[in-house]
């Protein structure tokens, strides 16, 4: 087990999971002094009914939904927490209730920052550990088993005016509680479903070997691997009817979540956020075909903890050479990806989600900009970052 | 894994004198004024020499401010892009859009006696950054850069994840900006 000479474990927020989970929010409510909360979601999610679920767990008690604001973007902007803010003002609110996915929580999130900080302008406060004031609480519920930002201490917020992505990072950020109810992630379609997962996995795998690795991070993040091996093809290919499976994706989502919120993350997200902010490629289809990509590149520095991993990925035990067994974890990776593919068109290859070799150099620009990249094992130059593009291209 | 050198033994003996601590909090709080001073230095002498910083530069605009320093009211130095170089502009926070600062004086001098690397000190939360991420591992790769140029090698294979080789041309880089550093630190300090 690694043991390093410091590090920093935080995780406050209630988690209530189990089929049904939703109905417990009222008393959840009640318990936190809340009467009144402000539903934060998209259209999508109310498309798919599955507001009318959380309207129904409200029926007969004393808390009420005060309003239903759906208009949460898919990339969490300044403009739509500032107008819900106003709106929580407005309705007389107590409580934020984020059902969605990432960018449902972290437009609550950022919201719960202008109220609290009594800002409308967040630029001035973006960075870590700048938010002063006692958060609201947040009640979240995912609707997809991936991005764990219903377990993470940070929200990343695009500012729609200057055209800049702000990342916020604060222990006050974590959700108060998490509840995961498998009816809410059963309706998200073949590639959705296996694009969160991967990014799930990439997670947990990248809290597991990157700088700020920590036994407790490492216990959340095999957790989540061994769920993730077991249940994300599955769920890929039943989809609805198989709650087992989507249950323990939504776990897998969770640990992972709480090991990268205090792990952090590596090479492999700041390649894909930029990716994502050059080429619009969804972050976990990015993350899945990059993965394999940064495991081979990192492993000359840590391949005793790649090789870890194996087991908890369904590799059969034995094999003492770490480095062989780090390959053995970065096959099972890639099979995971093939498998994925073959269900359901998850693209291999970033050639496949949207990318042109002319797009790399300036990816390579953003991605040494992320903050990610401070905690990967291995410091990653120019040229490094060009080359896991051009492999994984 | 956590057994203290003979040094911090003493240290740790040390501390338990009130008159002690006092004397070590004000010579930590000298050093780091005078080291801040003396990157600042630094960062003049190299970004007006060094290709490498050039290029890291050539997308700063104009009058970029950024902070280095220690927190609560530590010792702190602002810093501006003026022109091809960065140029300190003074002690204190000055406006800045991005600020650095270390959480107490006892971090910023392990960074700054290079008894620990940047990176280590992020990686144990040491470090505030006020402003832009982006920015701030703009600042960041530049602060490897001289560290890269002033500091011996035995110093950069503990401190820094990958050392790399240094071609010929660089060395003489090397010899350009120790004699730049001299002129830079009589700006600085007079």
């Amino acid at each position: 087990m690694h043991m390093p000479n410091y590090y920093q474990h935080y995780s406050p927020g209630r988690i209530v999971a189990g089929y049904g989970a939703l109905d417990k929010i009222p008393s959840i409510m009640e318990r936190l002094g809340c009467r009144t909360a402000m539903v934060v979601t998209d259209k999508g999610v109310v498309g798919a009914g599955l507001i009318t679920c959380v309207q129904q767990a409200f029926e007969g008690t004393s808390c009420t939904i005060a309003h239903v604001f759906d208009e949460a973007p898919p990339d969490s902007s300044n403009i739509a927490s500032n107008k819900l803010a106003r709106l929580f003002e407005q309705y007389g609110c107590d409580l934020f209730l984020a059902v969605g996915g990432g960018s449902s929580i972290d437009t609550a999130k950022a919201a719960n920052i202008v109220i609290s900080e009594k800002t409308d302008d967040l630029l001035k406060i973006q960075g870590a550990e700048n938010i002063e004031a006692d958060l609201l609480p947040v009640i979240a519920v995912p609707t997809t088993a991936g991005t764990g930002s219903e377990a993470t201490k940070a929200a990343v917020i695009f500012n729609e005016e200057k055209k800049v992505k702000m990342l916020f990072s604060a222990d006050q950020l974590c959700p108060t509680v998490a509840v995961l109810d498998p009816r809410m992630t059963a309706t998200a379609p073949p590639k959705i479903t296996a694009a969160t997962g991967l990014d799930a996995l990439t997670h947990a795998i990248e809290a597991s070997i990157n700088l700020q690795k920590n036994p407790i991070e490492d216990a959340f993040a095999k957790a989540a691997i061994e769920l993730i091996a077991k249940y994300l093809v599955r769920a890929t290919e039943n989809g609805a009817t198989d709650m087992e499976a989507r249950y323990g994706m939504a776990n897998a989502a969770l640990f992972a979540g709480i090991a990268f919120s205090n792990s952090t993350v590596g090479v492999v997200h700041s390649l894909a956020h930029a990716c994502g902010a050059v080429c619009h490629v969804p972050h976990g289809m990015a993350n899945g075909i990059l993965l394999p990509w940064c495991l081979e590149f990192n492993l000359p520095r840590v391949a005793a903890h790649i090789a870890e991993l194996a087991g908890p990925l369904g590799a059969e035990p034995g094999g003492n050479d770490p480095v062989e067994r780090a390959g053995r974890t970065i096959r099972l990776v890639r099979e995971l990806g093939e498998r994925l593919h073959r269900l359901c068109g998850l693209p291999l290859r970033l050639r496949d989600a949207g990318v042109t070799e002319q797009n790399l150099p300036h990816i390579v620009e953003v991605a040494l900009n992320d903050g990610c990249l401070i905690y990967n094992p291995l410091d990653v130059t120019r040229n490094d970052a060009l080359r896991l593009l051009r492999n994984a291209f | 894994m956590l057994e203290l050198t003979l040094v911090e033994k003493s240290m740790l003996f040390a501390r338990g004198f009130k008159a002690w601590r006092r004397i070590e909090s004000m010579a930590k709080r000298l050093y780091m004024a005078i080291a801040l001073r003396v990157f600042g230095a630094a960062f003049d002498a190299v970004s007006s020499i060094s290709a490498e910083c050039e290029r890291e530069l050539a997308d700063w605009e104009e009058g970029r401010r950024f902070a280095l320093g220690v927190e609560p009211k530590g010792p702190c130095i602002t810093l501006e892009k003026k022109g091809r170089r960065i140029r300190m502009i003074g002690t204190g926070l000055k406006d800045p859009h991005l600020s650095i600062l270390f959480k107490n004086l006892d971090s910023a001098v392990m960074v700054f006696t290079t008894y620990m690397g940047v990176v280590q000190a992020t990686v144990e939360n040491r470090a505030l950054i006020k402003g832009d991420n982006g920015r701030a591992m703009e600042v960041i790769r530049i602060l490897d850069i001289i560290m890269i140029y002033l500091l011996p090698g035995f110093i950069l294979k503990k401190n820094f994840r990958t050392v790399p080789g240094f071609t010929r041309s660089q060395y003489l880089v090397m010899l350009r900006i120790y004699a730049a550093l001299i002129p830079a630190l009589v700006r600085t300090f007079f």
